[in-house]
């Protein structure tokens, strides 16, 4: 049931996976035996009660032994990745996993408001706060192949950054920054859901990520560099004046 | 002290009573009143869920925090603990009332401003808080985030603070009480669980609620203060996730401040009705008392994706998956006290056997989510809205009627009907899981919670036939309730009277008082204990007669001068 994923870093699904195998393992066969001792144990058939408890019975203690062993095993591979995605975060890490895939990094920053996102591009410089930087409105445009950190904030309340293809969500919090990163792999066009409250919008604060080829990408920043800047002003209003806005479009979002 | 005498006022025996069985009989309608408004809620915002536009954006989510919580704060706490609490605590340890009766009526009265306060929250102008049942800011202290619900905001905070009051003033009755009001020969592992259940939550209630009371006083502040404890401006930078810490802090254990007395509840209905002892009583006392510590340290597994720091969400995880540990030992040792039992299959018990069952769902459903990495994906969508429903669900309303049918005979002198029971139970049940279940496909599928309507993103439209299937089950399961309501106030008046004070053959002390009991409990007779609580299936000479359970206690017939003397007291 979960949307077709977009990238090929495995991680989280693979946590997903294993829990939920193991849970419903546990919980199917829990119920069996539910079942069977309320059947095999009822007034009917059990007319008077002991209070002994047979040795077979009393092996169910292994259930709790098992349920230990899969929770180790299970913090094992989520601490693994956890630390993947959320601790070795920082710039070096992810250039140099981009490294070893070949892959290029793509940094951007995500702004959070009532009901929109703002995405800037740090432009051709590669430098933050200057002249070139990129500004778009609800819709990130990426190249495939590519290593993409996000850094995340919000000029008013919570937000959260939501990418149900990618598996990542992580909140946009006024005051903070938090980074997430992910990779494309496909291209196509995938939404951004805000998963947490944020107001009488927040089921419609919808954004977009847009893979491009790699050719496309290029094309498509060439033809954007030359008429970012003016939209800066407009678009990064002061912190904390909430204000039921309009998403500013430079273009049309679908 | 009130008498029981028929002098003393109608208004001082019925509505400013000081008799923990009133007071119970108070919390217990009051509690009940409120599901049918929280029910009614959520019957409207789930139709909004399946005919979106039904209701506008804001007042989806008003009904949303309304019912939250309503269910947890006006449902829950005043029926598991206000309710049996008082109504089973003296009952249980052979007191004849609460340790301080009249702080017992004023949390009772305080509990009944805090209800209107909160019902007039609703309707003053600009309409009620929205922000959800965790108000978290900066949304909560910005009224113009939303749309200006400003003195809304104000009287909900007051609303829940008052509650706040209520409970505590409770708890330390509870406390009090439990450790000081025992009769002879009750010592703390002879207790019943339920009392176990019902002191532990009363601990973790007292030791967590502190910090969100601080929380909430520099909420209102940053509203109307113009302080910036947890909002951001260009010159001030308060701390959203300050606050964050300061509600879980609370908001866990209070998840188990209604569970525990909603286990307790399972836990004297099951040997009741396997006529055996537990497997091992003593390992479900521990299991409890290991759970409770634990859940100070888990609170942040709700805060995983909220800018945390990503070491200490190592230990948060670590902590959270461990709980599974206790929780999964209890369930097994419940279990395994069905074994040689001899099941009868009464109401109370199909009740407590669904809510036992529906446990093991919502524990193991809560693995996904404590397990970080899983979580990043499962945060704030509807897997959460499942799980917590299996968790909360079971225990403010299954558990809560099993305790109900089972103590009935207790509350009214009056018995509920048998058949009608177990129907309900079963319909319960299966609406239940139709309004719940589904939940954890959308989860799966990333179905943001607190969504009025999946209808602005594509790659969830294909999933609306799901919220119209949990719609007709919440439709049909409320109708079921409705009819459960209708035949409930029936029976307290015209039910069939109980002639056996002790209907369910059961063990523990407060069915060796008659059914109901009256003023101060034991007349001129006083409990003793002289065995442990679930002494079923015994041997020997009590075999010999025909009676397979041994009371834990004997009643006293107290000399005249001793009678007097109690009745002083009491
Ligand atoms: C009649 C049965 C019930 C139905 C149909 C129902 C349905 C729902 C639904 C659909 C939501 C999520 C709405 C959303 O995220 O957009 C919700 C939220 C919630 N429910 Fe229930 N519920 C029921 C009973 C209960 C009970 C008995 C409790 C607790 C004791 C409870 C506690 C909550 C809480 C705490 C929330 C979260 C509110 C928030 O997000 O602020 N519910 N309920
Ligand atoms: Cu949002
Ligand atoms: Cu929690």
């Amino acid at each position: 049931m979960r949307p077709l994923r977009a990238t090929d870093y495995p991680g989280i699904d693979l946590s997903i996976d294993i829990v939920l195998w193991g849970i419903v393992i546990v919980g199917i066969f829990s119920f069996i035996i539910l079942a069977y001792g309320l059947w095999r144990f009822s007034a009917k058939r059990n007319p008077v009660a002991s209070r002994t408890t047979p040795l077979a019975f009393r092996r169910l203690v292994f259930l709790d032994v098992a349920v230990l062993i899969f929770d180790i095993a299970l913090l094992a591979v989520n601490i693994y990745f956890w630390s993947d995605l959320l601790i070795q975060n920082d710039d070096e890490s992810i250039r140099e996993r981009a490294a070893s895939e070949n892959a290029e990094v793509v940094h951007v920053k995500a702004i959070g408001r009532q009901f929109f996102w703002t995405f800037l591009y740090p432009g051709p410089d590669g430098q933050w706060d200057t002249n070139d930087d990129i500004i778009r409105g609800n819709t990130l445009v990426l190249p495939t192949n590519a290593y993409v950190v996000v850094d995340i904030t919000s000029n008013d309340v919570v937000h959260s950054f939501f990418l149900p293809h990618f598996r990542i969500k992580y909140d946009a919090i006024p005051g903070v920054n938090t980074r997430v990163w992910f990779k494309t792999t496909q291209e196509g066009k995938y939404e951004i859901a805000c998963a947490e409250l944020c107001g009488s919008g927040h089921y419609k604060m919808r954004g977009i990520i847009e893979v491009l080829s790699e050719k496309h990408y290029q094309e498509w920043l060439k033809q954007i560099s030359g008429n970012a800047y003016p939209q800066y002003a407009a678009l990064t209003p002061e912190a904390g004046t909430a204000s039921p806005n309009t998403a500013p479009s430079n273009e049309k979002t679908e | 002290m009130t008498m029981g005498t028929a002098e003393t006022s109608w208004v001082k025996r019925y509505l400013f009573s000081t008799d923990h069985k009133v007071i119970g009989k108070q919390y217990l309608l009051t509690g009940l009143f409120m599901a049918l408004i929280g029910g009614i809620l959520a019957v409207a915002f789930r139709t909004n869920l399946a005919a979106p536009g039904v209701l506008s954006d804001s007042a989806y989510l008003r009904l949303v925090t309304y019912h939250g919580t309503i269910m947890f704060f006006w449902v829950a706490m005043p029926v598991l603990l206000g309710g049996f609490g008082n109504l089973l605590i003296p009952l249980m340890i052979g007191a004849r009332d609460m340790a301080f009766p009249t702080l017992n009526m004023l949390s009772y009265w305080t509990f009944v401003v805090s209800t209107i306060v909160l019902i007039l929250s609703f309707f003053v102008p600009g309409g009620g808080f929205s922000g959800g049942w965790t108000i978290y800011p900066p949304l909560s202290a910005m009224p113009e985030a939303f749309l200006g619900e400003h003195l809304g905001t104000i009287l909900f905070l007051f609303a829940v603070a008052l509650e706040f009051a209520s409970m505590l003033m409770g708890g330390v009755n509870f406390i009090a009480t439990i450790i000081t009001m025992r009769t002879k020969g009750l010592s703390f592992f002879r207790l019943p669980l339920m009392i176990w259940m019902q002191l532990i939550a009363s601990v973790l209630f007292l030791l967590s609620v502190t910090p969100l009371i601080a929380g909430a006083f520099m909420l209102m502040m940053d509203i109307f203060a113009g302080t910036h404890f947890f909002t951001v401006t260009a010159e001030h930078t308060g701390n959203p996730i300050l606050f964050q810490h300061l509600f879980w802090f609370f908001g866990h254990p209070e998840v188990y401040v209604i569970l525990f007395p909603a286990l307790g509840i399972i836990a004297e209905i099951f040997p009741a009705n396997t006529r055996r002892p537990f497997f091992s009583y003593k390992t479900l006392v521990w299991t409890g008392i290991i759970a409770g510590i634990l859940s100070f340290v888990v609170w942040a597994h709700h805060q995983f994706v909220a800018g945390i720091n990503p070491y200490s969400a190592i230990w948060f995880s670590i902590f959270t998956v461990a709980i599974s540990v206790p929780f999964s030992i209890a369930l097994v040792v419940m279990g395994l006290s069905l074994v040689n039992g001899s099941i009868r299959f009464t109401a109370p018990m199909v009740w407590a056997v669904g809510a036992y069952a529906m446990f093991i769902i919502g524990g193991l459903t809560g693995l996904p989510l404590g397990a970080f990495t899983s979580d990043i994906y499962f945060h704030d969508t509807y897997f959460v809205v499942a799980h917590f429903h299996y968790t909360v669900f079971t225990i403010a309303v299954l558990s809560a009627i099993a305790g109900l049918y089972y103590w009935f005979p207790k509350w009214f002198g009056r018995q509920l009907n048998e058949t009608f029971g177990k129907w309900h139970a079963i319909l319960t049940l299966i609406f239940y899981n139709g309004f719940a279940f589904p939940g954890f496909f959308l989860g799966l599928a990333g179905h943001p919670r607190r969504y009025a309507s999946l209808g602005f993103f594509e790659y969830l439209h294909e999933y609306q036939w799901i919220h119209v299937m949990m719609t007709v089950s919440t439709y049909l399961l409320f109708a079921t309730q409705l009819v459960f309501a209708v035949y409930f106030i029936y029976a307290i008046f015209k039910g069939k009277k109980v002639e056996d004070p002790n209907p369910w053959k059961a063990t523990t002390l407060e069915w060796l008082a008659p059914s109901p009991p009256p003023h101060l409990n034991w007349g001129n007779t006083h409990p003793i204990v002289e065995h442990d609580p679930y002494e079923y299936a015994v041997n020997g000479e009590l075999k010999a007669k025909g009676m397979d359970f041994l009371p834990q206690g004997k009643l006293y017939v107290l000399k005249k001068s001793e009678a007097e003397k109690q009745e002083q007291e009491g």
